[in-house]
């Protein structure tokens, strides 16, 4: 591969994506590989460590950022910390992200027994806030933070186990209802602790995909309560948020949007040319450059390739464009390749006006 | 009701996910001295082909290929004890499960759901299945394909250690290796040396029939 000068920035992560947020000229594309825990293992932490130690997470966050310099830091309680706190066990390992050990429900009547969380109390809940509060007020001044938890509709069917849930959206809809409104609420009360650090909350909602249920089925029982959110989040910080849901999507991009989300967050498996084509007036898009084959498995060369297919397509998009990974980067992957997917950002996706 | 008339509402009932209805006329199938085997290829496995259909053009999910297959299973759960042994054919053998350390398993039931309604033999391992369980499971019944799946990019390395496994022992050529799941590509199958990756589960099973010589 030829010497490819990567030109310098020019604005610090905090600076750019300021300057992002309302409309100003930036030096390149703003670049966010979603990292979160994806290298406590690097740092010698088991990921079990990491989920009950708030000194573990925020020594992490904070090495991740300075070894790489992403254009924000993210910590979140993951998909199953609303869960967890509405009385899931969970399973913890060294080298993977927890799992469901025995569901909060076995049977409708028990829906009547879950509580809305208390963001303090509740789990491991507090852990990610407290976490979130030191590293805003260590890295505050130069890198945005960020936080995603699950939607309600992905926390609901943890609650009760995914395929139980999925049947029971046929034929049990009013208890489904219910069980949306409790995890509806519980995202509500987290979603006001995070704004309460100044900080806007991100929704991940996997369950949601298109590979899994219908168009409708995702206006009947997401749509609704992802909008309650972002009702929540627009009314506390003056914008909608960043949305995030695995796998296809193509079918439901004009529902999340419906739901008042600011950003689209989309994964690897659909095209972001088609979204910033069909969609560029109505949300800031973000992706999808494919975390496995390219970023974890890529050589240098595949993950400069990557990037530059990716801001070829979206780079200039109206509402801006944010150059991300499709999903997490894997557990395992090698941070010089991330250091290789932002320094191709640096080249591909530079916007100064006056280009060389 | 005729013969013909008993299968069209069996299959109208299973595409309509009424499952009670199906395991109703089922019984009524053997009351009519109806052969179970005839009720098993005309009505229950006809009528998850036309959910296969319908999932293919995106009419039907999860949650509706969920019930139907609730529904099937009710009506075969019915009819099966009064199967006949020489109405079973050769079918295509499969071991399928997803691997050590994931237990997201509801890819891996779409395609065990699709595979066993187009009559293939399906031994399902589980989630979070051993490794070599894999392999031994493959040989004990000298499988015809082996199928493994992960939503996790942390445990998608599994599969290629199955297939070194087999290396191994020699028996590679012996199988076919199917690998599908969230982080997976043809990109990834290549890299392991996987026969096939598919990214859907009615594409899955129109591959294993084409590997296997079958027409579908």
């Amino acid at each position: 591969m030829k010497n490819i000068i990567i030109p310098k920035d020019e604005m610090t992560p905090l600076e750019r994506m300021t300057a992002f947020a309302s409309g100003d000229a930036i030096d390149r594309v703003p670049c966010c590989p979603f990292t979160g825990e994806s290298f406590a293992n690097y740092f010698g932490y088991g990921l079990d460590a990491y989920n009950h130690s708030t000194d573990i997470i925020t020594d992490t966050i904070i090495r991740t950022y300075e070894l790489l310099r992403p254009d924000n830091c993210s910590i979140g309680p993951g998909l199953h910390g609303l869960p967890e706190a509405m009385g899931c066990e969970l399973q913890f390992f060294k080298n993977d992200i927890p799992r469901v050990h025995k569901t909060a429900i076995q049977d409708y009547k028990d829906i009547d027994k879950l509580r809305p969380i208390d963001p303090y109390k509740d789990g491991r809940l507090n852990l990610y806030l407290e976490s979130l509060k030191i590293v805003q007020n260590k890295l505050g001044k130069e890198v945005s933070i960020g936080n995603t938890i699950g939607g309600p509709f992905t926390t609901a069917a943890l609650l009760f186990g995914t395929e139980p849930f999925l049947k029971a959206l046929i034929k049990e809809k009013e208890h489904i209802h219910k069980l949306l409104e409790v995890s509806l609420q519980s995202t509500l009360n987290f979603i006001d602790a995070v704004i309460d650090l100044g900080i806007a909350p991100g929704l991940a909602d996997p369950i949601a995909s298109s590979h899994l249920i219908s168009r409708k089925m995702y206006r009947e029982f997401v749509l609704p309560y992802t909008k309650k959110c972002q009702d929540r989040i627009r009314e506390r910080t003056g914008s909608g948020s960043v949305l995030h849901i695995c796998g296809k999507t193509k079918p439901i991009w004009s529902d999340m949007i419906e739901t008042g989300i600011s950003g689209l967050s989309l994964d690897n498996q659909d095209d972001i040319g088609l979204l910033r084509k069909q969609h560029e007036n109505d949300v800031v898009v973000i992706g999808n450059v494919d975390p496995v084959s390219i970023i974890k498995y890529g050589a240098k060369e595949d993950i400069y390739r990557g990037v530059e297919e990716c801001c070829e397509k979206a780079l200039g998009s109206q509402r801006g464009f944010v150059l991300a990974s499709g999903c997490d980067i894997p557990i395992g992957t090698d941070p010089e390749n991330v250091k290789h997917f932002i320094n191709a950002a640096r080249i591909y996706g530079n916007m100064r006006s006056n280009q060389i | 009701m005729s013969k013909n008339e008993l299968f069209d509402e069996i299959r109208e009932n299973l595409i309509e996910m009424e499952e009670d209805a199906v395991i109703e006329l089922c019984k009524k199938s053997l009351e009519m001295k109806i052969p179970a085997i005839e009720t098993i290829n005309e009505a229950l496995i006809k009528g998850m082909d036309e959910v296969s259909k319908l999932y293919e053009e995106e009419e039907y999910f999860l949650p509706e290929i969920l019930m139907c297959s609730d529904a099937m299973n009710g009506g075969l759960d019915v009819v099966k004890p009064h199967l006949n042994k020489s109405d079973m054919e050769d079918p295509i053998k499969v071991v399928i499960g997803v691997v050590e350390g994931d237990t997201h398993d509801i890819g891996k039931n779409l395609v065990k759901i699709l595979m066993e309604a187009s009559g293939m033999e399906v031994h399902d391992l589980g989630r979070d299945v051993p490794l070599d369980a894999f392999v031994n499971k493959a040989v004990e019944v000298s499988s015809d394909l082996i199928v493994m799946s992960t939503l996790m990019s942390t445990t998608m390395d599994g599969m290629g250690k199955v297939i070194s496994k087999l290396e191994a022992k020699g028996i590679r050529d012996q199988f076919k290796v199917f690998i599908g799941g969230g982080p997976i590509s043809q990109f990834y199958a290549d890299r392991i040396g996987a026969d096939v990756y598919t990214n859907d589960a009615s594409d899955a099973v129109r591959e294993a029939k084409k590997m296997m010589g079958r027409a579908s």
